[in-house]
């Protein structure tokens, strides 16, 4: 039973996606529960990885090779996770806020999240405080993420909180910012409930958000 | 596909063009034919007058059909070879390749634990070996100092001693005389197995020095002839001083020193054809108030540019300097003197730099310069090594599989690429503000000390041979004697 | 005596290329194919529509956008009309920014969010003290030709702030600038004011007081307000830089010859766009290309990636017979330490043997988002430096000195020699900040770092007594401008003040 969780962790940590998913069948057909091999294998994997890229021994690309096995695996567990009853990280609503178009940091935060284990509902960039007020109906997610570039779009993050505020929707997500103009003075005036200085403190704070960490 | 396709290896750098080096390569024969040097030692006159050069006295000229005879039967291209096989260690000098390395003889050395100013001593000669041994950006070693606390005619015997057995990466020898240089040499022919192995595969490199303006010493030529004779990869380096010891002007002081390397290149091929012969060296202005000779100077990397490509116009490789400062201690202005003669003399492909590691205008040596400017020829590597332009490289159908408002991060392209493609600091600080703050705020410095540290407490070099180190043991009780009785 | 040869060659400076000719043409060619094959998005319907009118396919339409791709003609079409040679000037007119093929002129960065305070060292918001502070240091500095702003002024309204960043440059400097604008609005604003400040639309003809800063996104993208401030830059005679940032590896291919070729095709809609509006119409093209540190995520401003490329594309530049907006001076160290000046040693190096036009971003550290007077202060003495190298070595009889030489003979020395005395003073480099005294003198100095002096000189000049740049009545009406915007903008702000 621990030669599967290891293997399973070692796929992540290799980032082979087409190996996660036959491992995690091969655990299914044993008879371990979903729970136990997200715990006990992938998120460790995930971990290591978070360590191992903190320390400098990994790079962007293998982290995001890492994330996709780890999504590969989710995909088989999410649902089986659902019909059990399983609590799950979640949903995150992610979008680049009104006015902005530099969309590779919203983008690397996603994909660090999703490797993470979270759901993620990517909006794009130019994102109007309407349509996060949409998609966070639609979706329900635990968390919403916002990310801008320049001073002036910084800006429509406190709008776009002020309007999710006015839509009644205020208590029902956290919130969190993040891009390179932002730090965590500005996300506390605005009234965000987190901000992250770089991608993979990002996918650390999600997980704290909803108290996973 | 496309036809007649010329791309640049590396980037292209020139200071002078063949017509200008062609007048300076003509002005070198000029002083050589017409001004002359004057040689203070017996045997070379004797090697000279039968060579073929005017012998007056000690004044010697000599006529440019001899010097370029001399210059033909260099070689451009060889190599010089680890002590223990190992291929990476090796030296392969030839037309665009740069090689770095330490300098001799700093009296001073900045402390490795309290990075304070001292004299410098024996035991501080393991460390800098050690610390060359591990930098992957380092080619060669010298000692960075000389050592004060021993007999001292025997410094050089012990650096060399002390350097030998902690780094396979080819030493430059310097030395005061020829009895240090037969005592070096032994060590080094005890490792390589004999002379004759020597001489098919040899192991370091013999330094000498002759004086600006335009004069051959004995001690220099004692030691050239101790080379020569025994197929020593010779450097012959003069220092001249711009508006000191040598023109201010630097097609005037190109134009001496390189002649007071070609009267030792003369020597050398006359008695030993073939002796692969790198000529040197020094070349800056004198700071006109202070009267040093300055080796953070722009002028330093402007000669050196220029000389470097007048040696390898006349078909030599080039003992180049760089990596070296005025500072008097580990700070902004050693680092941006030091980077900028290290990346020009990258640029030029001077073929061993030498001073790395140089601080206080070569009055003290410091591992630390040595270490961050590890880095800095990382950096300048990088660059020299220039841009692929290809179809795979200009991934033409990567950016439109990707489009408007895409990213790369999870293509195949960059998984392929981004270890190669991009440099990799080992001292700069890339993280972002926050977890700099985490860290402690540290500078260059502090991590350029950790850096020292670890290398020192964790770096093992490959070990010599065991009849070596006795050797080793031989030679300098030999030498000790032989000061006592002198 | 015959002194001048003939059939002779000269370097009078170093030559330097990353590219060969070939490779050039390369690149070149693959950013035709992209930009007719696979094409640019469009976000601005004026665009658009000047884009098909010259001959452009438009494909793919969204409600706010458009699939432009342009066919090869179009583009030659474009670069027959394009100039090669792009001047502003500053209030003060003999001060000038000459951009073409190998002229070098050196600058700030700007819009930082962050600075680093003069005097306590902490890192904190820039704001309008601070930047023209910065532009203050530009004037006093004698190797830096142009202006940007550095900081951004965030202790006024965020969506006017860039009215205000002019005026306390203005303020500051009376050297040629390069604006940023938030919007269409802020850069008719600016314009005014730039009448204001030259006296009307005759004096900007004979010199334009700025040049704007013009930003498409990578990859591939070029939003409304980028066509917007596009066309009535062409419209109204003001130079821009028309300049993405592509991070190779994240926003562009990973190779740099691939990032290279993304790029231009991005600057290339620029170029046909301004060319189609307004054939002659000056741009600046180039901008910061750089790589993403694959351990860290930042995009680095230190590089020898970023020196490496923006040197290979100077020459594209040269090339196509265009301005180059180039990038040096810079670093991603958190402070102006050892880290910085090394990275600044090489950058400022290489963009300076390439030929870079307008090499920007002096005193950025940390990516671009904070700005150091020390780190200003320091690339002014390494610019003086790289300048003694790039004056070359003239080889004539005269500094060849075979008489001196033969004159001085074995043994002499050259220090009372009438060919020393009269060249020392130009032939050696005489420091600023360097340091070269012998250890003792050093020592009873008070053992001062280079940082140390770096920073006496930055106090020295901000608390130097100075007349102000703009008499009372002119700096009434430019503020003016300023408070009219505010005014007009004011709904778009938040209630409560941002930036605590």
């Amino acid at each position: 039973m621990s030669e599967i969780y290891e293997q399973l962790s070692t796929a992540i940590l290799e980032g082979d996606a087409s190996k996660t998913p036959r491992l995690v069948n091969r655990g299914l057909k044993q008879g371990i529960s979903p729970k136990e091999l997200l715990d006990n294998g992938l998120i460790v994997g995930m971990d290591e990885v978070g360590v191992r890229f903190k320390r400098g021994d990994m790079f962007v690309p293998e982290v995001l090779m890492s994330a996709d096995a780890m999504s590969a695996g989710m995909l088989i567990l999410r649902p089986l996770l659902v019909a059990s009853g399983a609590k799950l990280l979640g949903k995150i609503v992610m979008g680049t806020v009104k006015g902005d178009l530099h969309d590779i940091g919203k983008n690397l935060v996603s994909m660090m999240c999703e490797g993470a284990g979270f759901e993620i509902v990517n909006l794009g960039f130019n994102v109007e405080p309407d349509v996060f007020i949409k998609a966070i109906k639609e979706h329900q997610p635990a968390i919403v993420g916002m990310s801008a570039m320049l001073t002036t779009t910084m800006r429509a993050m406190g709008h776009t909180i002020k309007a999710i505020e006015e839509a009644g929707l205020r208590e029902t997500v956290k919130v969190f910012v993040g891009g390179a103009p932002v730090d965590k003075e500005f996300a506390d005036t605005i009234g965000a409930d987190g901000y992250g200085s770089n991608a993979p403190g990002g996918a650390e704070l999600a997980k704290q958000l909803v108290g996973a960490a | 596909m496309r036809g007649n396709y010329t791309v640049n290896s590396g980037v292209r750098f020139r200071m002078l063009t063949d017509d200008q080096l062609q007048e300076l390569y003509d002005g070198v024969l000029h002083v050589l034919e017409y001004t002359g040097l004057e040689v203070h030692h017996e045997e070379s006159l004797e090697i000279l007058k039968k060579a073929g050069a005017w012998v007056d006295g000690n004044r010697v000229r000599i006529p440019s059909y001899l010097v370029r005879k001399s210059l033909e039967l260099a070689p451009r291209s060889f190599t010089v070879f680890s002590r223990d096989g190992n291929p990476e260690n090796n030296i392969h000098i030839g037309p665009g390749r740069a090689h770095f390395g330490p300098g001799p003889t700093c009296p001073n050395f900045i402390d490795i634990e309290s990075m304070d100013r001292r004299p410098y001593i024996k035991s501080d000669v393991p460390n800098v070996a050690k610390v060359v041994d591990a930098l992957p950006n380092v080619d060669f070693c010298e000692s960075l100092g000389t050592v004060n606390d021993v007999h001292h005619d025997l410094g050089a015997l012990y650096e060399f001693a002390g350097m030998f057995p902690n780094t396979s990466k080819p030493i430059v020898a310097w030395s005061y005389d020829k009895y240090d240089s037969a005592g070096i040499h032994e060590i080094a022919v005890a490792e390589a197995g004999g002379q004759e192995a020597f001489e098919h595969r040899p192991n370091y490199i013999h330094y000498c020095e002759p004086l600006s303006p335009l004069v051959s010493t004995g001690e220099a030529l004692d030691k050239l002839i101790f080379a020569a004779k025994h197929r020593i990869p010779l450097i012959f380096t003069p220092c001249p001083i711009a508006g000191g010891t040598a023109p201010v002007t630097a097609a005037g002081i190109i134009i001496q020193g390189a002649a007071e390397s070609w009267m030792g290149l003369t020597i050398a091929q006359a008695l030993q054809p073939g002796l692969p012969f790198i000529m040197g060296g020094v070349f800056s202005v004198m700071d006109m108030s202070s009267m040093i000779l300055s080796y953070g100077a722009p002028e330093l990397s402007l000669m050196m540019a220029g000389l470097t490509e007048l040696a390898h116009f006349a078909g030599l490789p080039l003992w180049q300097t760089g990596g070296c400062t005025d500072s008097k201690t580990f700070d902004e202005q050693a680092i941006i003197e030091g980077s900028l003669s290290v990346y020009f003399s990258a640029l030029t492909g001077g073929d061993l730099c030498h001073d790395v590691g140089y601080t206080e205008s070569a009055m003290t040596g410091s591992v630390f310069q040595l270490t961050a400017m590890d880095e800095a020829i990382g950096y300048a590597r990088r660059i020299t090594r220039g841009i692929d332009v290809n179809e795979d490289t200009m991934a033409v159908d990567v950016i439109n599989n990707v489009g408007p408002n895409g990213h790369y991060l999870r293509e195949e392209h960059t998984r392929r690429h981004y270890k190669t493609e991009f440099w990799y600091p080992n001292i700069c600080d890339r993280r972002n503000y926050e977890e700099w703050v985490e860290e402690g705020k540290k500078t260059m410095k502090d991590r350029t000390y950790a850096r020292v540290q670890d290398i020192l407490s964790t770096h093992k070099p490959s070990p010599i041979k065991p009849e070596t180190e006795k050797v080793i043991e031989k030679v300098l009780v030999e030498a000790e004697e032989r000061v006592k009785n002198s | 005596m015959q002194r001048r040869k003939t059939n002779y060659l000269v370097n009078a400076t170093p030559t330097f290329e990353v590219l060969s000719q070939d490779e050039i043409e390369a690149i070149y060619y693959s950013a035709l194919t992209v930009l007719y094959e696979t094409g640019v998005r469009v976000y601005a319907e004026e665009g658009i529509q000047l884009a098909y009118s010259g001959g452009a396919i438009i494909e793919d339409r969204t409600d706010d956008s458009a699939l432009v791709k342009i066919p090869p003609w179009l583009v030659d079409k474009a670069l027959a009309t394009l100039p090669g040679k792009v001047v502003t000037r500053g209030p003060d007119r003999k001060y000038k920014m000459e951009l073409y093929k190998d002229a070098i002129t050196f600058g700030p960065g700007s819009d930082t969010p962050f600075t680093i305070d003069p005097y306590t060292g902490k890192r904190r918001r820039a704001t309008y003290k601070d930047v023209k502070n910065f532009a203050r240091l530009t004037q006093a500095l004698p190797n830096l030709d142009f202006h940007m702003s550095l900081g951004i002024v965030q202790d006024s309204a965020v969506g006017t702030y860039d009215r205000w960043q002019y005026l306390a440059m203005l303020e500051g400097t009376t050297k040629p600038i390069n604006i940023t604008a938030v919007d269409l609005d802020g850069l008719k604003d600016q314009l005014e004011m730039a009448y204001i400040r030259v006296g009307g639309k005759d004096e900007w003809r004979k010199g334009p007081l700025f040049s704007l800063y013009i930003e498409p996104v990578s990859p591939l993208s070029h939003s409304e307000e980028v066509i917007q401030k596009l066309i009535f830059a062409t419209d109204n005679e003001i130079p821009f830089v028309y300049t993405p940032c592509p991070l190779a590896g994240a926003t562009a291919p990973t190779t740099l010859a691939g990032t290279a070729v993304q790029a231009l095709t991005e600057s290339l809609l620029g170029i046909v766009l301004s060319q189609l509006r307004k054939p002659g119409a000056p741009m600046i093209i180039g901008g910061l290309m750089s790589n993403m540190d694959m351990r860290t995520t930042v995009y680095c401003y230190g590089s020898p990636e970023m020196a490496l490329l923006s040197a290979a594309y100077t020459q594209i530049t040269k090339w196509l017979g265009v301005p180059m907006y180039e990038t040096a001076g810079c670093s991603d160290s958190k402070m102006f330490d050892e880290q910085a000046a090394m990275e600044a040693s090489m950058n400022i190096a290489t963009a300076a043997l390439v030929g870079g036009n307008m090499i920007h971003d002096v005193g950025y550290l940390e990516q671009g988002l904070t700005s150091s007077p020390d780190m200003m202060v320091a690339s002014n003495e390494i610019i003086s430096m790289v300048k003694r190298i790039l004056k070359g070595i003239p080889v004539t009889d005269e500094t060849k000195a075979l008489d001196v030489i033969d004159n001085v003979g074995p043994g002499g020395h050259y220090l009372d020699h009438d060919h020393t005395y009269n060249r020392f003073k130009t032939e050696i480099w005489r420091p600023d900040l360097i340091d070269r005294q012998v250890w003792e003198n050093w020592e009873s100095a008070g053992s001062k770092t280079f940082r140390d002096r770096v920073h006496d000189r930055v106090v020295e000049i901000l608390e130097a007594e100075e007349e102000p740049l703009l008499d009372e009545n002119m700096y009434k009406e430019l503020r003016r401008v300023c408070e009219l915007a505010d005014e007009r903008h004011k709904s778009e702000e938040l209630d409560y003040n941002m930036f605590g």
